[in-house]
């Protein structure tokens, strides 16, 4: 039996209504759940992906101690940088998306980050903060896995 | 909006995976309030729409499915306080906190009822309540805000932290 996340639970409850298409992969995709949120393409992972890795070796931070929150994070920067057109912050609710990406103040890097190194995705983290790790690193295998099952 | 929801019955909690790393959580059963799953979870995967409904995703054998028809319903008829946990599927720390939550839940499950929003589903009730960073926690007595406060921690801290609020007698 699968696991779950919690969250998965009520994304299928809506998927029936409101499922969105989902973009076309190389490869065929098992998928236990069907989900209305929508998943980020590859290559925008990829970009993401590049990006997070650059930044924490510029910036000096370094990513979480469970790459689950990496991973999860650099997938919602992807999925709004396909949605939106920029890698909107995902650990914030926002009235406008479509404003708010056209704005900046959120697009990652946000503000608070460049000028504060203040993240609170949990994506940048300075090497004082308890849950920093020792990586700058990320895999696409290893955010795969992660994000398995949600 | 029709809001239905499951709710576990206290005596099955079923205890949660240890692991840190969310990943590996399971969904089991738990003593808190989702809003919604409507357990309906027909075509799944590449699978037809079949009639018979079948929960096959969730193992809340031990839930009570209820429904509301709002928020504010939810928040009557409780007879706890209730944690409200303002999450999004992509935000990092809000994952982080699946198998805190289960924990605390489990612990505190005389005390408080768990209930997790969704706010991409839900962006209303989180814009009644100015919800900016995520996950933020909504700690609801009496069916009031009685206190609030953002981002991912420990279970021992989220705990002091409720805690702490329920003796207030402010």
């Amino acid at each position: 039996m699968r696991a779950l996340q919690a969250s998965t639970s009520y994304s299928v409850a809506f998927a029936i209504s409101s499922v969105a298409p989902l973009p076309s992969l190389p490869r065929p995709r098992q998928r236990h759940v069907i989900s209305a949120n929508h998943e980020p393409t590859e290559k925008s992972v990829e970009i993401m992906r590049k990006f997070s890795e650059q930044y924490a070796r510029r910036s000096g931070t370094y990513f979480c101690v469970d790459k689950g929150v990496t991973s999860v994070v650099i997938k919602g920067l992807a999925e709004h940088k396909d949605t939106l057109g920029a890698p909107l912050c995902p650990c914030r609710h926002y009235d406008d998306k479509a404003a708010e990406a056209q704005q900046g103040f959120w697009n990652c890097p946000c503000v608070p980050m460049r000028e504060r190194k203040e993240c609170h995705c949990m994506l940048f983290l300075t090497p004082d903060n308890d849950f920093a790790g020792q990586e700058q690193n990320i895999s696409l295998e290893e955010i795969k896995e992660t994000t398995a099952n949600l | 909006m029709a809001i239905s929801l499951a709710a576990a019955v206290p005596r099955m909690v079923a205890t949660s995976s240890p692991s840190s790393s969310f990943a590996n959580s399971k969904l089991a059963n738990f003593s808190y309030l989702q809003l919604p799953t409507q357990l309906q979870i027909s075509g799944i995967g590449n699978h037809c729409l079949k009639s018979k409904h079948r929960p096959r995703t969730l193992t809340l054998v031990a839930s009570k499915k209820q429904t509301f028809s709002s928020f504010d319903e939810l928040l009557e008829k409780s007879d706890k306080p209730v944690l409200v946990d303002f999450y999004a599927t992509w935000c990092g720390p809000c994952q982080f906190m699946v198998p805190i939550l289960e924990q605390v839940s489990a612990k505190m499950i005389d005390k408080i009822q768990v209930v997790k929003i969704d706010t991409e589903k839900y962006p209303s009730i989180a814009n009644n309540y100015s919800i900016e960073a995520l996950p933020t926690f909504i700690l609801f007595k009496d069916g009031k805000p009685f206190d609030r406060f953002e981002g991912a921690m420990a279970a021992d801290q989220l705990i002091q932290r409720i805690e702490a609020s329920l003796q207030d007698k402010q």
